[in-house]
């Protein structure tokens, strides 16, 4: 940018034009400050020479010239910058004092400020600071300068005294703004601090004490929270992967994407357990599950723990131990023969137990960890020699699977693993511990959380030290994650614990039948699994295995059983009881949790009905009653409520409603009445009266709490309070502190759609051209100038959109008293006026001279 | 000039020489005084100035309020910066005062004892410095618009006195009455001049766009009407014997008396040969002139030339050279109309006082000799020498350095 060195005499065109551009932009911005950038490198041209400085002045000094105060208003904020800076442009501008005092101060009465008003008034009060305090700093070494001073302060009797005690009053009071907020700021960080000191330690020991109950409830629960985050995905691509390398399990590929989806859905079937159950069992073939069950710790089997992990959230609810009776290891023939072992497990404790269990006779067999290494082999089948991780272990265990009742390391044993939250249930164990478990949760969400929050709101918000703010992020991310842990821990509550049970036995007892009719159907594991089934429901009563009804038709004859035993803790029993009888009324509030419960259950059933082989009559006839009732309460729940009256009476019946009945007396005597006063008389208008209901709609009233808020030429903002559309400005939209449309699209909305009509109107007999060419021969403007915008080049006109940014100082104000001026002195209006003027006199001077000749012409 | 001082110490240059040089030298290089101002006591515009002619050591000034104000313009403070205390004050409480504005003043030709004041509440007023008070009061008709004591006079003691009326009144201040009055004008006169060189020559300017010369002694009338034409090609539409194409509303003479220098509504300055009665027909260009009072300007003295010091609409005082008409310089500083302009006949300063209640004091400029002697002497004594940093350090270009591209 910089072509010519400061020291050379002459001026550089291009910089000059350069400048010329700043100063036209800088002036026509319209705005009340200047904007920072350009006016940096406008001083950056000024600083190089004075020469600049000169040429600046003049520009300057035309722009102050501008009849509009926007521009003088930026012009003198550019000359106040340069003021401060240039000893040059001091001189010059002290040259022309009095005409800068006459442009900026309006100190000549006949020449006020142009323009429009506020930004008039802000160049005067603006550039009268400015002169106080440029006599402040330059006025001992320009005589001119305090001349021109002491000229406002004496003779235009300016109050400088008034506004530099006002800047230095607002000066002080902004200062002691500033120190009572950073005092306050101060107090409130402190005091936080303090707060956190005394109750972080409160804090620390609930947290270690919810730690310290997890681990008592679940032993390992790092592993299984890791688990719940990877849910699905593991066993989707681990079936895959299993499906590509033996081919014989091919045929169980879709079941298990299936199984994999119902349970990313958390649903299971039993026929999908199956499924899950053979093809973990070719995973069991093919890799090592439980290696490193033992100890969470152990990750050095990357693969490995992260199956182990998955497994062990897989074991939610039903451990499925089947036992490879073949000694083969080609383990794909074996899905008949296969034995499978449910063993139902109450309590995780229980799962890792069993797992270990299977670990070590998982150890035993000699299918061996193809996945590890990736290699497509499908068996390989020197386990004990090969394992690199494992070997020890093998060798340990060895004899702890002969514990077991194994016979040898060739036991293939497959498991089954579910997935789905954590469930835990409430026993006499466990109480104390999920009780204090459960205090620490409400303790944490309740005073622990919303504080630490506060905290960190105080100290960010007032500028507390990074390190505490650090500190407090970290205790609630803790806090965060114990939380999620109790929601992830889903803790059945002995109560409804004993509800289900008791729904469970009423299902039991009620299905059985039903069951009964399907049981030649059931293949036989199933069979063998519905009565392990039984027999673990007998061990472990209080267990609850949630099953979805089956979505096979393969499977449909477990699905009683299975729906009466598996009904989820937030799951109601499926069918119709007399305990939902009993529930009736909650469920009629759609609020409560029975109707949503009930409403779950409909649509469990809804499908069960869709999916199952025709069931029996009772259940049907169950379901209709159900839905009745649901149509029913439906209805209810949108029904009005209206006061009882005689039209509710006879509802059922219309037409017997009668009408009042009118005694008349023909006597009129007080006390004396003759016998047969029963003469009524019935008007049958009445009725229409006493069945008629007036149902008053009456919404409810809701305050206005906006303002229309747009800029008023004051420079204020519109205090009209209306709903939706303001009668000065249209459309109330949302506006910024200036008044300006916080949309850019909605501000000319109403503008555009108006000026697009105007276009039209204008465009349908217009043609512009021709307009022109009219007026060019007749001489007379007909409009079209207005239009075109552009005009002829040096009106007004083509200055507009020159400068969009300027307010329009040109505009007719739409005031009152132009809209009066228009009505009352309109053509029309006027000779309307003057004819009846003209007739009043007409009349006066006939009645007067009525009889004279010259007069009763007319 | 040390070339001028040993010509005039060996004799070569005769004593007027080097003083004229000087003066010409200083009178030519005014600008508004750095160091030196007016003590501001005026509650409204300045109309008058004067300096005494017998010290030049006091101010007089008229406002037009109607107070009146002396100060002593001399610095015996030692301070470089120095306001000129006023002395003397007829305040707006002071019962003797104007009681409208102050148009006129005038300092005892022989004497600082006595003044002389007149205004448009239509009195003259003979003051005695010492106490204060008003001497002697004299009415008349209308509107005092000028008086002037002849500065030479030693035979009469007359007062000319041109107010709202066609005749111009001589007052004697001996007898304390109106001795003359001198009829030729058709319309107020406005301004009034005594030569400085003939006792009885008195110049009178006039609405009615005359000059006329008068000898007191004679009773016939006016010697003479200055002419802008010098007797030829009259347009019909201007009388005849016009000075002027506008009210003639200021005059002054030369130091030497040989020349009257006029300027009128026309906006036209006229340089006119006494002696001949003949417009001079230098052309000093267009001075915007509106004023319909006297308007006070200064001529300069012991120049090689002379030059006009005089005020125009635009609150400046413009400097032409009296024999060729060109313009020297502007002279701005004032923020509203000046009124009037008086010349320091010693120091070669100019006084100005104007509509912004303002005395201004043009001094020579001193090519910053003066600057660093003063700041050498500043340095040295520090006890004076903030006002000085400070004023150095204000004039100091402060760019930022963030503008550095």
């Amino acid at each position: 940018m910089a072509t010519e060195t400061p020291d050379t005499e002459c001026l550089d065109h291009t910089l000059q034009q350069e400048m010329q551009k700043y100063v036209e932009q800088l002036t026509t911005s319209g705005k009340p400050v200047l904007n920072a950038d350009t006016m940096k490198k406008f001083k950056s041209i000024c600083k190089k020479s004075d020469m600049y400085v000169n040429e600046a002045y003049h520009m300057l000094m035309t722009q102050l010239e501008k009849e509009h105060s926007e521009i003088r208003l930026s012009a003198f904020q550019m000359m106040d910058e340069l003021f401060n800076r240039s000893h040059a442009f001091r001189e010059l501008l002290l040259c022309d004092l009095q005409t800068f005092l006459e442009l900026t101060v309006e100190v000549d009465f006949d020449q006020p400020l142009p323009p429009p008003k506020a930004a008039a008034n802000t160049l005067k009060a603006s550039s009268l600071r400015a002169i106080q305090q440029w006599n402040d700093k330059f006025g001992e070494a320009y005589k001119k300068l305090s001349l021109g001073f002491n000229f406002l302060q004496k003779c235009k009797k300016v109050d400088f005294n008034g506004i530099r005690a006002r800047s230095e009053a607002e000066q002080r009071r902004e200062r002691e703004r500033d120190e009572r907020r950073q005092r306050i700021n101060k107090e409130r960080i402190n005091k936080v601090l303090k707060e956190i000191e005394e109750t972080v330690p409160d804090i620390k020991t609930c947290l270690t004490e919810v730690e310290n109950c997890f681990s008592i409830l679940l032993p390992t629960p790092d592993e299984f929270f890791l688990g719940v985050e990877s849910s699905s995905e593991p066993n989707v691509s681990d079936c895959l992967r299993n499906a590509k390398n033996q081919e014989t399990c091919t045929v169980d590929t879709s079941n298990c994407i299936e199984c994999a989806k119902l349970n990313s859905l958390q649903s299971q079937s039993s026929t999908s357990d199956n499924k899950c159950e053979k093809c973990l069992k070719n995973q069991s073939n093919s890799k090592k599950l439980k290696c490193t069950d033992k100890d969470p710790e152990n990750s050095s089997n990357s693969t490995c723990s992260g199956n182990s992990m998955k497994d062990v959230t897989e074991c939610r609810e039903k451990h499925e131990v089947v036992e490879k009776v073949e000694s083969e290891l080609e383990n794909t023939e074996v899905l008949g023969d296969e034995a499978s072992v449910r063993i139902p497990v109450s309590s995780n404790q229980r799962d890792s137990e069993a797992s270990v269990k299977i670990q070590a006779s998982n150890d035993k067999t000699d299918s061996e960890n193809t996945k590890k290494g990736g290699a497509e082999d499908p068996n390989s089948s020197d386990g004990e020699g090969s394992s690199e991780d494992d070997f020890e272990e093998v060798e340990e265990v060895g004899g702890f699977v002969q514990e077991h009742g194994l016979r040898n390391h060739q036991y293939s044993i497959a498991i089954d693993l579910h997935q789905g939250p954590v469930q835990l249930e409430e026993n006499e164990d466990n109480l104390p511990v999920l009780t204090t478990l459960k205090d620490h949760y409400r303790l944490i969400s309740t005073k622990h959380q919303p504080s630490v929050t506060h905290w960190l709101q105080v100290l960010s918000k007032h500028g507390g030290k990074e390190e505490d703010i650090k500190r407090i992020i970290d205790l609630k991310s803790q806090l965060r994650e114990i939380k999620n842990k109790f929601y992830d821990l889903k803790v059945v509550p002995l109560e409804e614990q004993n509800k289900n049970s008791d729904d469970e036995s009423d299902d039991d007892f009620e299905d059985v039948p039903e069951k009964e009719g399907y049981e030649e159907e059931v293949p036989e594991i199933l069979k063998k699994e519905s009565g392990q089934g039984s027999s673990s429901l007998k061990k472990q009563p209080a267990v609850s295995i949630s099953k979805k009804p089956p979505s096979t038709t393969s499977s449909t004859a477990v699905k009683p059983s299975t729906s009466g035993a598996g009904a989820k803790r937030s799951f109601v029993k499926a069918s119709w009881s007399i305990q939902n009888e009993l529930l009736e009324h909650d469920e009629k509030d759609p609020t409560t949790m029975v109707a949503n419960l009930k409403r779950i259950k409909e649509e469990a059933e809804g499908q069960s009905r869709n999916s199952s082989s025709p069931s029996t009559s009772t259940t049907t006839a169950d379901k209709t009653q159900a839905g009745a009732g649901i149509r029913k309460e439906k209805l209810l729940s949108s029904a009005p409520v209206i006061s009882f009256g005689v039209d509710l009476e006879h509802w059922e019946n219309p037409n017997k409603i009668e009408a009042p009945q009118i005694v008349k007396y023909d006597s009129l005597h007080r006390f004396w009445s003759s016998n047969d006063v029963e003469h009524c008389k019935t008007d049958h208008n009445n009725i229409g009266e006493l069945t008629k209901r007036t149902i008053p709609f009456v919404g409810k009233f809701e305050p206005v709490k906006w303002k229309c808020r747009a800029p008023l030429p004051n420079g204020s903002l519109c205090e009209r309070m209306d709903r939706v559309k303001c009668p000065f400005h249209g459309k109330i939209i949302g506006r910024d502190e200036y008044g300006i449309p916080s949309e850019p699209g909605q501000q000319n909305m109403a503008s555009t759609s108006t000026q697009g009509q105007l276009e039209e109107e204008l465009n349908d007999w217009q043609d512009p051209e021709l307009q022109a060419d009219i007026e060019g021969a007749l001489g007379v403007d007909l409009g079209s100038k207005k239009k075109k915008g552009k005009g002829k080049g040096k009106g007004k006109k083509s200055k507009e959109p020159k400068y969009p940014n300027l307010t329009d100082i040109n505009v007719v104000e739409n005031t009152a008293r132009t809209r009066l001026e228009k009505k009352v002195l309109n053509k029309s209006a006027m000779k309307r006026v003057n004819e009846v003027m003209d007739n009043l006199a007409y009349k006066r001077i006939r009645d007067r001279f009525g009889n004279q000749f010259n007069y009763s012409l007319k | 000039m040390l070339k001028f001082l040993t010509a005039r110490e060996s004799g070569i240059d005769s004593p007027v020489v080097l003083r004229r040089i000087e003066s010409t030298k200083r009178a030519y290089s005014l600008e508004l005084s750095k160091h030196r101002d007016v003590e501001c006591v005026f509650y409204g515009g300045i109309n008058s100035l004067d300096i005494d002619p017998v010290e030049s050591r006091y101010l007089l000034s008229g406002t037009v309020s109607g107070t009146l104000h002396i100060h002593d313009l001399t610095n015996h403070s030692g301070e470089v910066k120095h306001t000129t205390k006023a002395v003397c004050n007829v305040s707006r409480s002071n019962t003797y005062k104007h009681k409208h504005s102050v148009e006129t003043v005038q300092w005892y030709p022989l004497d600082t004892g006595m003044f002389l004041s007149s205004g448009t509440d239509r009195t003259l007023k003979i003051w005695d410095t010492n106490s204060m008070k008003p001497a002697d009061e004299y009415e008349f008709s209308g509107i005092v618009y000028s008086h002037h004591m002849s500065p030479v006079a030693t035979t009469h003691c007359l007062v000319a006195v041109g107010c709202h009326s066609s005749t111009l009144k001589l007052v004697d201040l001996k007898s304390g009455s109106a001795t003359h009055m001198l009829k030729g004008h058709k319309k107020s006169i406005l301004t009034v001049r005594w030569s400085p060189k003939n006792e009885y020559l008195l110049v009178s300017g006039s609405e009615d766009n005359r000059v006329l010369l008068w000898d007191v002694r004679s009773s016939k009338g006016s010697l003479m009407s200055l002419d802008q034409f010098n007797g030829q090609e009259v347009p019909t539409f201007l009388s005849a014997c016009t000075a002027h194409s506008g009210n003639v509303n200021g005059m002054s003479f030369t130091m030497d008396g040989l020349h009257l220098v006029t300027s009128g509504t026309d906006n036209r300055i006229r340089l006119w040969n006494i002696e001949t009665g003949r417009n001079t027909l230098v052309n000093y260009g267009k001075i915007q002139n509106e004023t319909r009072k006297g308007l006070q300007f200064a001529v300069s003295c012991w120049c090689k030339s002379d030059l006009i010091y005089i005020p125009d609409e635009y609150c400046n005082i413009q400097v032409y050279e009296m024999f060729t008409g060109r313009k020297i310089d502007t002279l701005r500083g004032h923020l509203q109309q000046v009124n009037c302009c008086v010349f320091h006949p010693d120091y070669q300063e100019l006084y100005s006082g104007g509509n912004d209640r303002n005395v201004l004091i043009w001094e020579p400029e001193l090519d910053g000799s003066y600057d660093n002697y003063l700041k050498e002497r500043s340095s040295k004594k520090q006890t004076q020498s903030r006002s000085f940093v400070s004023r150095i350090a204000a004039t100091a270009d402060s760019w930022s350095s963030d503008e550095e591209t």
